[in-house]
């Protein structure tokens, strides 16, 4: 369909020629879609509540605010707050032990 | 009748009642039941007109009886009223240590009395009274009496026994008892029940309202009326007809409680007990699903609230006073028990209005939230919440994208668009959403065509350089897209859903294609294509050979025409619809499982150690504004959590858990 509709367009530069030429014109497209972090496990392993929600405390403190994900260098994931928490008793990953280092937090 | 025969008769009563009452022992039999016996067939013969009505099988005239019913009963009641006069002034003039000595025989004495008057009297009860009630007349009430004495008994109690709360409680039962023996309290109710089920009796109820409330077995007896009542006549008034239509349904219903409310604000002084029996017969009502008669289709309150709503809140309507309507969905969504059942169809209501863009009023949708969240807290609509704020944040991102176009490659943006066949400026927008707080169904996979891919990717660019640690998962059973038709004379516009786009714009290729090579340029499942393309075949717009196949040949209809030149071909299936209804319904259900569990977790993670039974009311009271959880199921999740070793059972008493953190 490219093809056809690009040979039209290079041989009739007015576009009332090209959306005659084929039997439909695309005027709107409205794009449904889902965000999700782009995590390897759902479940933070420290709180064990969904990544998609918020963590366990801000859930019980009903924090209206954000609650992020964060990413270690190892590509484990887990709730910032939760590993913020972490960190001060041990800094590894509480997955694979590696020394935590932040690779990104999500936004 | 002669009046001194009259007077004479009403004599020989207190005549009598005074020697049951003058007796050295009330309670030896032998000594009463002559006396009994005697006052007995006085009263029985009164109504009969004559003293041989046992002895003779003649026929008996008519006659006027010399003492009626009623005389005996004003009789027997200044009778009455006399005696404890009486007692109330010697009870004056006894010392206080004598008191309850002399209260006590007195009681005695005086149960023992009614007890014989009860029966000598019963003829009295059973004919006058009874018949008295059934012909309508209003102020011959016995309990009136009854109520009378009895206030004055307890009025006394409270003179003398002012601290002793529980002896009062007794002596009240007492009193009772005493006062309404069960034959007498069966006419009454009987009556009372009479006056219930016709409405236009309630003044009546009000004026037995006073002396009622304080006989507790009484009140409870008509308490129970009450509820039955409201669940009757609110059961009657569904019809078939309104089942259907929600916006009927749900005001009629609240017309019924409007009713009712007023009735027995009215009847009964807005007195809790009523309010509370009125409230429990109107939720038993409300939550009993109604079922069609003539469809057999059962529908659930839940389902029925949320469509109504739904209906308020959709372009179209129109809402005269948002506030009244406000009103009403609050007070039905109050005894709503499924209240977690109900959000399923909401949310799923509100996504088709925000994606759709056929919400009526931001702040109507705001305003009902908030009244959702005000009665079931932030967590109930925290989703509806994040919904609304997806579709708001949604708007800024489509806008950002476009300058972000016109930024990056902006001469070139014409050119990318001619390239495509998508021309108008405004062609392309999107709607981002938060994953957890939507209800969606899984999308079918399908393959985007290369121009709808680029676009795609262009926007995923520049959607993952704004946020980190996301990604982003096409919904395409809720995008669309608008075509032009050029193959007719008229320039028609038709809304459709992006598998219909697919399928259509194949045609700007071949104009002919079968099933099978749809399917393999669009991989859409072959259940959902068949399905779409039978839809496009009854618009008109393409054409097959019957029954469709995989081998079947379509082709445009080049003679298509309508009437409007706007055409939607992305409407609902009707099969589908259905489905998805009793899905979100076991859905909720399901979901409950979760809720329960984390209940327990919370409430444990917080009381550390808790008795089993408490654990189980607290968990009831944290979920009632959700549901109605069943104790069977809060034991078993107990049981579960405790395998899990969330919890552990004391050692020395079973009934103790602790939390293992």
């Amino acid at each position: 369909m490219s093809t056809q509709s690009t040979n039209n367009n290079t041989n009739n530069p007015t576009s009332d020629v090209v959306t005659s030429s084929v039997p439909f014109t695309l005027k709107r497209w409205n794009l449904v879609g889902i965000w999700s972090w782009d995590v390897a496990h759902d479940v933070c392993a420290i709180c064990r509540t969904a990544l998609s929600e918020s963590c366990l405390r801000c859930q019980a403190a009903s924090n209206l605010q954000e609650c992020i994900i964060v990413w270690g260098t190892c590509n484990h994931s887990f709730h910032n707050c939760c590993m913020s928490q972490w960190v001060k008793q041990r800094a590894q990953c509480p997955l694979c032990q590696t020394d935590w280092v932040i690779n990104r937090i999500g936004q | 009748m002669p009046k001194n025969n009259q007077s004479a008769i009403l004599n020989k009563t207190t005549e009598l009642i005074d020697k049951i009452f003058n007796l050295d022992n009330i309670y030896d039999s032998d000594k009463v039941s002559l006396t009994y016996m005697e006052l007995y067939t006085l009263t029985f013969d009164c109504f009969n007109g004559n003293t041989y009505a046992y002895s003779t099988n003649r026929l008996r005239v008519p006659k006027e009886p010399a003492v009626t019913g009623e005389d005996l009963y004003v009789h027997l009641e200044n009778y009455l009223r006399n005696k404890l006069d009486n007692v109330s002034k010697d009870i004056d003039n006894i010392s206080n240590e004598n008191i309850l000595q002399y209260y006590k025989e007195l009681h005695y004495n005086y149960k023992r009395l009614f007890k014989v008057l009860n029966g000598s009297y019963s003829y009295l009860s059973r004919r006058w009274i009874q018949h008295e009630l059934d012909s309508g007349r209003r102020d011959v009430y016995k309990i009136d009496v009854v109520a009378e004495y009895f206030t004055y008994e307890i009025n006394q109690a409270k003179t003398y026994l002012p601290e002793e709360k529980s002896t009062l409680t007794t002596l009240i039962v007492l009193l009772e008892t005493i006062f309404l023996p069960t034959d007498i309290f069966n006419i009454i109710v009987g009556r009372l029940q009479l006056l219930v089920s016709d409405e236009n009796k309630h003044q009546e109820l009000a004026v037995l309202f006073e002396p009622i409330h304080q006989l507790t077995k009484l009140k409870n007896e008509l308490l129970k009326l009450i509820e039955t009542h409201v669940y009757q006549k609110a059961i009657e008034s569904i019809t078939d007809d309104l089942i259907n239509n929600p916006l009927f349904y749900i005001e009629t219903i609240v017309n019924i409680h409007g009713k009712y409310q007023k009735l027995i604000q009215e009847t009964f002084v807005g007195d809790q007990h009523f309010v509370a029996s009125f409230d429990k017969g109107y939720a038993k009502f409300a939550n009993q699903n109604p079922v069609s008669k003539t469809t057999g289709i059962t529908m659930t309150l839940a389902e029925i609230l949320a469509r109504y709503c739904d209906t308020l809140l959709r372009k179209g309507c129109e809402n005269d006073d948002w506030n009244e309507k406000l009103n009403i969905i609050m007070i039905i969504f109050n005894y709503l028990n499924d209240k977690d059942v109900f959000m399923k169809f909401y949310q799923k209501m509100l996504r088709k209005r925000l994606i759709d863009q056929l919400s009526v009023s931001d702040s109507y949708e705001e305003t009902l939230i908030s009244e959702f969240k005000k009665k079931c807290g932030y967590e109930y609509t925290s989703k509806l919440e994040q919904m609304i704020k997806d579709i708001h944040l949604s708007d800024d991102l489509t806008n950002e994208y476009r300058t972000y176009q016109e930024d990056i490659h902006g001469n070139e943006t014409s050119k990318i668009y001619s390239n495509n066949f998508l021309e108008e400026n405004n062609f392309f927008s999107v709607v981002v959403l938060t994953s957890n707080s939507w209800l969606f169904s899984h999308p079918s996979d399908i393959i985007l065509p290369i121009e709808f891919k680029t676009i795609y990717d262009n926007f995923t660019t520049f959607y993952l350089s704004k946020h980190t640690g996301r990604k982003l998962i096409l919904l395409h059973q809720y995008s669309k897209g608008e075509l032009q038709i050029n193959f007719t004379t008229k320039k028609y516009r038709l809304q459709v859903s992006t598998y219909q786009m697919l399928i259509l714009l194949l045609f700007n290729q071949e104009l002919i294609w079968t099933v099978e090579q749809i399917q393999d340029k669009t991989q859409i499942r072959s259940e959902l294509l068949f399905e779409i393309l039978l839809g496009l075949l009854k618009s008109k717009l393409l054409i097959a050979d019957d029954p469709l196949t995989l081998n079947s040949r379509i082709k445009l209809a080049e003679n298509f025409i309508s009437d409007k030149t706007r055409l939607n071909l992305n409407l609902p299936s009707k099969p589908n619809e259905q489905k998805d209804q009793s899905h979100l319904v076991t859905a909720a259900v399901d979901e409950r499982q979760m809720v329960i569990q984390a209940a327990l977790v919370r409430i444990m993670k917080k009381e550390r150690t808790l008795k089993h039974s408490l654990l189980i009311q607290q968990v009831i009271q944290q979920l009632t504004s959700n549901f109605k959880p069943d104790i069977s199921l809060i034991k078993k999740y107990i049981e579960i959590l405790i395998e899990k070793e969330y919890f552990q059972r004391d050692s020395n008493d079973k009934d103790t858990l602790h939390y293992l953190a």
